[in-house]
């Protein structure tokens, strides 16, 4: 049962995360809005975090597993491994006369989610945690 | 890491605007001036942006498990902001006017007035002051998100 704990808050950690540097890129666009050649960054971590789920459930998506020659070593088959999130450079596209490629209304749109989703997601961490001390204290006071 | 460097980034996109802002004043405020310190008239003056990279301190370095997956050398890396790398005249001649009265004029009764077109310098006043208000909400949503994680697990 605590490795379903682990894992639950893992997976939030991870997001958590994400977010927190999805967060960073977002400024430094906002910043760098009035830069001439500057390109536009963002991150993308979501579909690597699902592989990593899905990875735990044993669902068939291509992972590479841990080798290890003992059978008594630890495998990291029971722990999410390290995600690291993908920063890309958006290169392709030149929205004014200047080089720049930040559109002001988009990024100032995905602030907002992002922060709405990183509420979303620390409130449902609190939640897991108040579900526990209620179990601890075997729903007393 | 985490959000400080982000308030740190948001912050450097204010100075910078606030920094454009200023020198934009300053265009409107001599648009007019036909005589400087260093002879001729005033010039605009433009600032010139360009990107932070981001600056690894070697504790950080040594903290962070995962040193070696990060980019340092990459040169894309620009995650810092941004800064002010100078600020720069702008040596095209302003339109001349025939007045051969005034103190300034040249020997064919010419006065050369500043390159300062207020309604250029106007537009850019209103893109600085939005682009200083997209970096103030940045500021207020790393703050909310800071704040909202503290609230994890409180009572």
């Amino acid at each position: 049962m605590f490795e379903q704990i682990q894992e639950t808050t893992d997976v939030y950690k991870k997001v958590l995360n994400g977010l927190s540097v999805r967060q960073r890129v977002f400024a430094n666009n906002l910043a760098n809005v009035d830069t001439p050649n500057f390109k536009r960054s963002e991150v993308l971590f979501e579909d690597q975090l699902s592989r990593t789920i899905s990875q735990q459930k044993g669902d068939s998506f291509p992972a590479i597993p841990i080798s290890y020659t003992n059978p008594l070593h630890f495998s990291l088959d029971d722990y999410t491994p390290y995600i690291q999130p993908d920063v890309i450079v958006d290169k392709d596209t030149s929205y004014r006369n200047d080089g720049n490629n930040v559109d002001i209304d988009l990024e100032m749109t995905k602030l907002a989610k992002n922060e709405v989703t990183y509420s979303a997601v620390a409130q449902l961490l609190t939640g897991k945690i108040a579900g526990l001390k209620y179990a601890i204290s075997e729903g007393g006071g | 890491m985490g959000f400080l460097s982000s308030l740190k980034t948001s912050a450097s996109g204010l100075t910078a605007q606030r920094l454009r802002l200023d020198t934009i004043s300053n265009n409107l405020a001599n648009a007019n001036t036909t005589r400087t310190l260093k002879g001729g008239p005033y010039k605009k003056q433009m600032v010139v942006f360009t990107p932070i990279t981001k600056q690894y301190s070697p504790f950080s370095l040594a903290a962070y498990t995962n040193a070696a997956t990060l980019n340092i050398n990459k040169p894309d890396d620009y995650n810092g902001g941004v800064k002010v790398a100078s600020i720069v005249d702008d040596k095209r001649q302003g339109k001349l006017s025939y007045e051969p009265g005034h103190p300034d004029a040249n020997s064919d009764g010419y006065v050369e007035y500043p390159n300062v077109n207020v309604v250029t310098e106007m537009v850019d006043m209103i893109s600085a002051n939005r682009s200083y208000e997209a970096n103030v909400t940045a500021i207020g949503a790393s703050k909310s998100m800071a704040l909202k994680a503290l609230d994890i697990g409180r009572a």
